[in-house]
This record gives C-alpha cells, sequence and structure tokens, in this order.
C-alpha cells in the first residue's frame, strides 16, 4: 500500500492505495466520486474524463500514484452547490444527453476546451469532443450545447 | 370419419415446433386431455407442462390453446371436451420476456 | 395541433439536472457494506463439451468466498417460449461461442476475482465449429443444439397473394443477393448488477436492465421464489438499444447465486471487451430479394428468402424473424409478398433483439432495389416511391396490408415532400458533383417502423399517480427509460391529463417491490403504451380530486376542470383554487382520503401467427424520409458524410427536444451500420474487441442533422403519437448507399461499405481513381 495525498476539486485528501490502483479506482471507490464512469477501461471512450492539472485526461489510464499532489477536477466540482456551472445549464437547455453516461466526461472536455478556447468554431468544438464516445444523441445536441455554453459564458 | 373409428385432429400452430405433427388421430371418445398428453409428451419441457404429481396439465403463460377457435379455458367441458373427426387444435406459442 | 399546456414543449428532460451534475447513479455506482466483487471465467473454445471443472485450488485462494458453475443452477434454462428455453445461466454441457461463462467467483476485489478465475480448471473436449449460416444449415454440419439436428433456430414460409404470377406479368423483375453487417448496440455503460440475497427468500438486485420486469421473472424461476419475493431497482441506464439489457447475463445469474452463497451482497460490472465478445448483438442476415414493378414502376410482388445469423441460443429469434419479414409490406403498397426466412444456430455469440429489430434488414434490401429498378426503369427515386406510397388514410379509415397490419395514418408522401423539398436535395445539381478526388452524392430512402409493440405474453403495464397531500404528484411507473427519454414524456403526459405543471410531477422509478408491472423498454412502445396507462392513471386520480372539489362546492364533478394548476368552475372560470388546495380538500376534509390513481394500458393483442405472418405486432407504424449528403475519395474509398435531412412522421411530437435527438442518434447508429462498424470474426473469434478497433461514430465523423416533423395525428396514440425511436437507424443504411451510387454508379448490397469495398466496386466499374 502507498500513501498519496491529492486534492479533488479544492479538497485536500490523503489516502492508502495500491500500487496499482488508478486514478479512476480511486476517485470512485475511495473517494465514492462516482460520476466519473468507467466505460472501457482502457483509455478510448472518455467516459473517465477528469481536469488534472487544467487538462483533461482519462482517469483509467493515470495511475493513483501518479496524481500525487496533483489538482483534480471531477464533474462533482463544476457546480456551486445547487448551482449549476454554465456549461452544465447549456446541457440542460439545449438537451445534449439522453443516457447521461458520457455526460460528465462530455460537461468536462467542453470545459477545457472553452477555458482555451472562448470562441470555438463548430470543427474546433468537435475536435475538443473527439475523445468523449456517446452512443446516444448522435452528438448533434451535445454540440450546440457547447455552442449555447460558449455563448453565455462570454457575455 | 377416419379409418377403423379413428378420428383426425389437425393441429396448426403459430410459431415453428417441429416436435408437434400437422394431424394426429385419435381413438373413438377421446377427449382434449387425451390430445393434449399425446402432444405434449413429445416436447422437451413435458415435465413443467404436466404436473408429475396430479396430472394436471399447466399452460398458462407458455401456450394458449384453442379448440375449433374457442379457448381451452372458455369450453364449457373443459378438458374433458370430446372431440370429433376434422377438429382443430391451434397451439400459440406465448412469447414472453422472462418467460 | 390542439393547444396543450405540456405536451409539444421543450421542456428540460425530467433527469437533465441529476445527469449534467453526476448525480445519476448507474448499477455499477451502488455498494453496499461487506460487499464481494464477481469476475466470470469464460471458456477458450467456440464449440467443446465440458468435461470436467475443478474449483479447488480457486476456493483457497484467500479472499476468495465462493465459487460457481454451470451445476449450481440445477440444469434451469430460460428463453422468450417455452419450447425455446434453450439457454443456462453458466454453460452445463457444453459452450456454444467463444468466451462463453461457464463458472464465477466471488471475492474481496476485482483482482482477487480474476486471479481466482484463472486457478479454476477447466476440461474440454473440443468439438468441431461452424460459424456462418448458410453452412450450418447443411446436411452433416456440426449439430449445435440437439433439439434442432438441422441448427434451423426458427423457419417461417409466408405467402400472400400469387408471387409467381405476378412475377411473370410484370415488366421488370430484379433477383439480389444482400447482407447486413454484424453490429452490436454500443451503449457506453457496460452491464452490471448489484445483488443482494437475502436468507429470508429475499432477492434484491441493482441491475443495468431496460426490462426489470423480464429479469423479476427469470430470478424467481431460477431462484424458486415467489415473484412477491423479487426485488429488482433499476438505477439510471447507461443507454439500451435492445437486446443485452432486455434479456438477462450470465454475471446476472451469478451474483444472486454468489451472494445466495456467501449471504453478502455481490456484484459484477463487464468490462468493455467482454461487451463486444460476448453480448448480444443485431442478427445479421443474407437476404436474397426478388423484386417485380410494372413498366410505370408499380411494386408487384417481392419474394424475400433469409437467412438470419442466430448465434449459440435461440433468445428473441423467432420474434426477430417475423418482424423481419413482416413490414415489407410496408411503406408501399404490396399485393403479392412471399417470405421464406431460417434463424440458424451458429457457434458464435447470441444475435438478439437491437433497435430497428428485425425491419433493419429487409427495408435496406428492399429501399434499394426499388432505387435500382428504378434506375432500370428510367424513374428517378423520389418519383418511384411517391407512385408506390401508402396514401395517408382518411380518419376513420384504415389501409390493411396482405399480412393484416392496419396503418391509420401514414405521412410517408408529406415526409418525401418535405425531404425533397429541403435545399440538402432540392439544390443538389448546385454544387459541384466532383472535387478532386472526392465526389459527391445526394441519396434518398423512404422507410417505416414498429410502434407499441404488442407481442409478447405479458403485454400490458400500469402507471400509479399518488396525489401528495401538498398537491404535488408522486407517478410510479413500470417503465424504464434507457436514455431515450421516456420518463420525460410520460411525466408531461402525466402533467397535462392531470392539468399540474411539469414541475409538479416526481417521477418514481422501477423498484419491482412498488412499481406496477411494464415489460420495459424495446419495440418503440413506452411512448404509446405506456404513456396510455399513465393517461388513464391521471383520469383516475383527477376524478376523485374533483369528486371532493365538487362536494366542496356543491356542483358536478363534471362542471370542473384541472389545468395549469389550477381546479375551476367551466361555466365561470373565475371561480377556482389551487391545485395544491383541491388536494388538500380531498386528503384532509371529513375523514379524509389517499388518492391513487391507477391504469394500465387496453391496447390488446391481435392474434399474431408467427408460422403464417399474419396479424399486427404494432399499434401504430412511423414513416421516415431522409436524404444524405457524402462524398467519396474515388481513390481511397473514403467516405465523409456531410448532412442528414430526416422527415420523421411520429403522430404528433409530445416532446420535440426528444423527438429530434432520438431521429439525430438514430440515424448515426444507422450510418455506423453502413459504413463504420462490424465485427471482424472468423471462427467464431473476434478480432475487434476494443472501442478503437469496433469503429463507432466519434463527433468529428457525424453529419449536420436536420429533422422536420410530419404530423399526422395518430387516433391510437396518446396525444397523437407514434413512435420515434427506431425510424431513422431504418431510414439511414439505404439513404447512404443511395447517395454511394449517386457518387460513384456503383449499387453497393453489403453492409458495412468498407473503404476496401468501395475501391473494390470502383474498381469493377473502371471508375476508380477518377479526378476532377
Amino acid at each position: 500500500m502507498e500513501q498519496i495525498t491529492i486534492f479533488v476539486n479544492g479538497q485536500r485528501h490523503e489516502l492508502l492505495i495500491k500500487p496499482w490502483a488508478t486514478l479512476l479506482d480511486v476517485l470512485r471507490e475511495d473517494l465514492g466520486l462516482t460520476g466519473t464512469k468507467e466505460g472501457c477501461g482502457v483509455g478510448e471512450c472518455g467516459a473517465c474524463t477528469v481536469i488534472m492539472e487544467g487538462r483533461i485526461v482519462n482517469a483509467c489510464l493515470i495511475l493513483a500514484a501518479e496524481a500525487r499532489e496533483k489538482e483534480i477536477i471531477t464533474i462533482e466540482g463544476m457546480a456551486k452547490g445547487e448551482e449549476l456551472h454554465p456549461i452544465q445549464q447549456a446541457f440542460v437547455d439545449i438537451g445534449g444527453l439522453q443516457c447521461g453516461f458520457c455526460t460528465p466526461g462530455m460537461v468536462l472536455s467542453t470545459k477545457a476546451l472553452l477555458d482555451k478556447n472562448q470562441n470555438p468554431t463548430d470543427e474546433e468544438i468537435r475536435k475538443g469532443l473527439e475523445g468523449n464516445f456517446c452512443r446516444c444523441t448522435g452528438y448533434t445536441k451535445i454540440i450546440e450545447s457547447v455552442r449555447e455554453a460558449a455563448e453565455r459564458m462570454k457575455g | 370419419m377416419g379409418s377403423e373409428g379413428l378420428i383426425t385432429v389437425r393441429i396448426k400452430t403459430t410459431v415453428h415446433m417441429p416436435e408437434v405433427p400437422a394431424e394426429v388421430e385419435m381413438g373413438q371418445g377421446a377427449v382434449l386431455r387425451d390430445l393434449l398428453m399425446k402432444l405434449l409428451q413429445k416436447l422437451p419441457i413435458a415435465n413443467e407442462l404436466i404436473d408429475r404429481g396430479t396430472g394436471e396439465i399447466k399452460l398458462e403463460g407458455l401456450f394458449e390453446v384453442r379448440l375449433n377457435a374457442v379457448p381451452r379455458n372458455s369450453l364449457p367441458a373443459g378438458d374433458t371436451t370430446e372431440l370429433h373427426h376434422g377438429d382443430i387444435l391451434t397451439l400459440s406459442l406465448i412469447l414472453l420476456g422472462g418467460g | 395541433m390542439e393547444e396543450y399546456s405540456v405536451i409539444g414543449k421543450r421542456v428540460p428532460r425530467i433527469d437533465a439536472r441529476e445527469k449534467v451534475m453526476g448525480e445519476a447513479k448507474y448499477a455499477a455506482d451502488y455498494g453496499l457494506p461487506g460487499m464481494l466483487w464477481c469476475k466470470v471465467l469464460r471458456a477458450p473454445y467456440p464449440h467443446a463439451r465440458i468435461v470436467n471443472i475443478d474449483t479447488n485450488r480457486a476456493m483457497r485462494l484467500p479472499g476468495v468466498k465462493a465459487v460457481v458453475t454451470g451445476a449450481d443452477f440445477g440444469g434451469w434454462t430460460w428463453g422468450f417460449m417455452a419450447t425455446t428455453r434453450d439457454e443456462p445461466p453458466l454453460a452445463v454441457d457444453k459452450v456454444r461461442y467463444l468466451y462463453e461463462a461457464v463458472a464465477a467467483v466471488a471475492a474481496v476485489d476485482e483482482e482477487t476475482a480474476e486471479e481466482a478465475c484463472e486457478l479454476i480448471k477447466v476440461e474440454y473436449e473440443q468439438l468441431p465449429g461452424i460459424f456462418d449460416p448458410e453452412e450450418a444449415m447443411k446436411q452433416g454440419a456440426p449439430v449445435i443444439h440437439d433439439y434442432r439436428p438441422n441448427n434451423v433456430s426458427v423457419e417461417y414460409h409466408w405467402n400472400f397473394g400469387d408471387v409467381e404470377k405476378a412475377f411473370a406479368d410484370s415488366y421488370i423483375v430484379r433477383e439480389d443477393r444482400f447482407e447486413t453487417g454484424k453490429v452490436v448496440t454500443g451503449f457506453l455503460e457496460p452491464p452490471a448488477s448489484l445483488a443482494y440475497y437475502d436468507p429470508s427468500g429475499q432477492i434484491t438486485v441493482w441491475a443495468a436492465k431496460q426490462s426489470p420486469y423480464f429479469h423479476y421473472r427469470h430470478l424467481a424461476a431460477c431462484f424458486r421464489l415467489p415473484l412477491s419475493k423479487i426485488r429488482i431497482v433499476q438505477p439510471f441506464i447507461g443507454g439500451g438499444f435492445g437486446g443485452t439489457k432486455n434479456d438477462s447475463v450470465a454475471g446476472d445469474f451469478c451474483v444472486v447465486m454468489l451472494s445466495k452463497k456467501t449471504g453478502k451482497p455481490v456484484k459484477y460490472v463487464y468490462t468493455m471487451e467482454e461487451v463486444l465478445t460476448t453480448c448480444r448483438r443485431r442478427h445479421n442476415m443474407i437476404i436474397y430479394n426478388k423484386m417485380g414493378m410494372t413498366k410505370d414502376g408499380i411494386l408487384t410482388a417481392v419474394e424475400s428468402r433469409v437467412i438470419g445469423n442466430g448465434g449459440g441460443y435461440t433468445a428473441i429469434g423467432p420474434l426477430t424473424m417475423y418482424l423481419t419479414g413482416s413490414g415489407t409490406t410496408l411503406p408501399y403498397r404490396l399485393p403479392n409478398y412471399k417470405y421464406d426466412a431460417w434463424r440458424v444456430f451458429t457457434n458464435n455469440p447470441v444475435s438478439a433483439a437491437m433497435r430497428g429489430h428485425g425491419f433493419t434488414h429487409t427495408r435496406f434490401a428492399c429501399d434499394v432495389q426499388m432505387d435500382m429498378l428504378g434506375e432500370e426503369l428510367g424513374i428517378d427515386p423520389v418519383e418511384i416511391r411517391m407512385r408506390n406510397a401508402i396514401d395517408n388514410p382518411a380518419p376513420g379509415t384504415e389501409y390493411r396490408t396482405v399480412n393484416g397490419i392496419g396503418i391509420k395514418t401514414c405521412g410517408l408522401k408529406e415526409a418525401i415532400t418535405a425531404a425533397v423539398a429541403d435545399p440538402l436535395w432540392a439544390d443538389r445539381e448546385k454544387t459541384p458533383k466532383q472535387e478532386g478526388f472526392v465526389s459527391h452524392g445526394v441519396g434518398l430512402s423512404g422507410t417505416t417502423y414498429q410502434g407499441g409493440a404488442r407481442q409478447l405474453g405479458h403485454q400490458s403495464c400500469g402507471a400509479i399517480i399518488r396525489i401528495c397531500e401538498d398537491g404535488t404528484v408522486n407517478f410510479l411507473t413500470g417503465a424504464t427509460d434507457c436514455g431515450q427519454g421516456s420518463d420525460t414524456v410520460l411525466s408531461m403526459i402525466a402533467a397535462e391529463e392531470l392539468g399540474v405543471r411539469y414541475e409538479d410531477i416526481a417521477i418514481k422509478r422501477v423498484d419491482t417491490a412498488y412499481t406496477p408491472v411494464d415489460p420495459g423498454s424495446y419495440g418503440s412502445r413506452v411512448t404509446l403504451l405506456a404513456g396510455q396507462a399513465t393517461q388513464l392513471a391521471a383520469r383516475d386520480a383527477k376524478r376523485q380530486l374533483l369528486e371532493a372539489g365538487a362536494k366542496t362546492w356543491n356542483c358536478a364533478p363534471d362542471d370542473m376542470e384541472i389545468k395549469n394548476g389550477f381546479a375551476y368552475l367551466k361555466a365561470d372560470p373565475e371561480k377556482r383554487m389551487s391545485f395544491e388546495k383541491l388536494a388538500k380538500i380531498a386528503c384532509y376534509e371529513g375523514a379524509g382520503a389517499v388518492i391513487i390513481g391507477r391504469g394500465h394500458s387496453s391496447y390488446g393483442l391481435e392474434t399474431i401467427d408467427f408460422n403464417r405472418g399474419t396479424g399486427n405486432g404494432g399499434t401504430s407504424y412511423s414513416f421516415t424520409a431522409q436524404t444524405v449528403r457524402l462524398g467519396v475519395d474515388m481513390e481511397t474509398g473514403k467516405v465523409d458524410v456531410t448532412d442528414f435531412t430526416i422527415a420523421h412522421d411520429a403522430g404528433v411530437p409530445l416532446h420535440p427536444v426528444s423527438v429530434e435527438s432520438q431521429n439525430e442518434g438514430g440515424a448515426v447508429q444507422g450510418l455506423s451500420q453502413a459504413v463504420y462498424e462490424g465485427f471482424i470474426m472468423e471462427n467464431g473469434v473476434t478480432y475487434n474487441r476494443t472501442l478503437l478497433d469496433y469503429k463507432m461514430p466519434r463527433s468529428t465523423d457525424v453529419p449536420d442533422i436536420k429533422v422536420i416533423d410530419i404530423i399526422t395525428n395518430d387516433p391510437d396514440g396518446p396525444f397523437g403519437a407514434k413512435e420515434a425511436s427506431e425510424g431513422s437507424i431504418v431510414s439511414t443504411p439505404p439513404a447512404v448507399i443511395s447517395a454511394l451510387h449517386a457518387a460513384t454508379g456503383v449499387w453497393f448490397k453489403k453492409l458495412p461499405v468498407t473503404p476496401e469495398d468501395i475501391v473494390k466496386g470502383l474498381k469493377e466499374a473502371g471508375k476508380w481513381g477518377v479526378k476532377d
């Protein structure tokens, strides 16, 4: 077992972990943050997307030990209490979701995109979400939601 | 009338059931129960349809049975309904999720 | 369209908040104290007899609490009909497809459970395997199930009218071989279940099931418990699309058995590799289609010979082959029709239902063949469809197909008109056909899908409306939203019928201990059938409330109405009280009362004869016309699909956002089946078993999609609705084939159409490498 310190959604956590535990394991099992999902377990679907030190990563590919001392944002860190982040609100208002399993990853990828690029073109939006697989929506309303979020966050 | 006092009953099925013949010959005076026993015993799941203890034939939720278009449970004489030459027995397999 | 308060409005999904916050809990998100983890051991051969299983070493591994094998289930098998119960929870005498489940372990964590699986020694006797359905039907092929020595799981032979004469009298007849691909549902959430077997004889399960009531019956039968002791709690479902999450998989049964053995809760979560190599997939089919027309392009007859690849077990196969044939007489008038179909066992994973069940295969073949004949006759794709399309029946009348399907509304002509009026089709000559190596093409299709499926034994479904004393509403549904948005639509229906606001409805999802029975999500039935049940339950609750209100106002209940959260006197709408007040009066006045409304769907059933093909398995049918614009690189064969326009007749769009989303998602899934997805398999082995290798579209792959609602107001759907879940997965593949033909001049008849297929086709046609 190894001792690590990680910062998740602004909170500091001291954890005892197995050396082979992934960040995904730790978030879900040790911290009970089940908003981050396991889809494929091998970094191909984006269901486990989190933001680590400002960049989106697949938590299933990051060893928990690699995340020591790092700042992680999960979906649970997006809203302020009951108040949704504008990205989340845009997804709700446009209907950029169906089953919701890819949604946490989509929201975080959107945040990473809009944090860097406030005025993305449609191409840039599609590229920004390329790592997040969705089977339900055909992506159409997800892309619309990101456009809407970008609009709202500018004004 | 069939040969030598035998009566012929036609069997219709609504789903492919290769174990079930298109026609069955029964003796004079045969009743529905006799026909059902004869047919159902051919099926791999016979034990489930015919109660080994009581001999009761339990088909609810599994098969719908009609004799000359009348549902089995609506026949006034039920399983003791006498069969006649040219009768048609329809066996519908019920497609049931979780069935 | 009528003026409704909630119906037809673009309200946010009822579950949107919890989903965007990551608070929505799916099966794998549940845990219980003392929980154990389950892993499944799978067979390394596609066809083998199980000679012996030795679990001793596995049992002795520290951390292992129990091991189960097929023998633990006492010979119990299941299936969709009494005579097709050929599938055990774990293989018993033999395995019939590669990686079929053979044993399972419960241990303190997943790693230990996996390690224990490796310690289980299974002795197999390999058997020759058979993988191609046409080969499996031949004499001398290895027998997969003793009860079907010719490997034919089910076969049908239908004959309507006189095809022989019709073909003889036809001006033109074509015969073509079509093939649909090996594709899977592709949900992102793998199957998972947390089970607890209470020693007092009760089972509680949190399972990723889109038909939890099927699973409830399976568990009752498997564990010999009364239904009243089976509790399935339905979490949020991460995608369904039919098949796997309607059926029960090995893990589902094993966790319950392991819990029974250990006295602890047990959880399993499948890996995506398990999903892609072992879970249910769409039947891939070979369709030998013969179609005849008059000189004017009027359909005379169709004869289809279909061979379906069934895989190792029957599952819902009999229904699949029925649906595959039954839709051929729609959406074009067809007086003569012959259908011969075989579903064949092979040593492959089980083929089952999937979105667009059945119709997908034959609508693809028929729609493409119709265009091929049109081309030969010199009649364009729009004209040929308009000449044959079923007209929208006048209100009160019905169009009957030769096999007994009744159509009360058909917006196909309107849909085609709308789709081709759209610039995508209308202006297709205005953009350059070829740019460099890329050749553009626009295609069209006109198809149909069934809604309100009613073929199964337990058809009926119920709903309960419970009025809380403060006027808010608990809506208990037996139906499962697997992502399609049914919770939202049903809540809207409840609100509209009761006369309250959408926000006042609190939906209570499936918990088989408390909610009424519903067969679940499949066959586009929830909005139609569970919707009707919801309407009736709401009306029942409303009636009870109005009776109480009428006593207070000293009038008759019929003198009152409820709308937008207020009860009022019809003759004098100024006299009103809030719904909250009405509820309080009803609940507290005098001895008080408990207001519970109940309803169940009453659409009933038509007798369906699967053997003869007669009868109507749906409540109504949707109609879709679609155009597709794409570009083909004439050198590499790469396809880039840029635009879809989908005109869909769903009767009335009750929740326009969901109708659009369903059309968009279905079309992308259909696109994927047409040109991207396909299992690469040989001798029962799946080679592309990761999401990277089993290619499904990403955000960068999808076209711009426009959805046009065609309104026909069907008398048989709540508020005029028809299905909006599966139409576009059926309409997309033929539209893509039509577009590929427009771009290349080549007809592709086998899905998926890969770049290699395109290059090969272009070379054969002498068009490869053509450049602008």
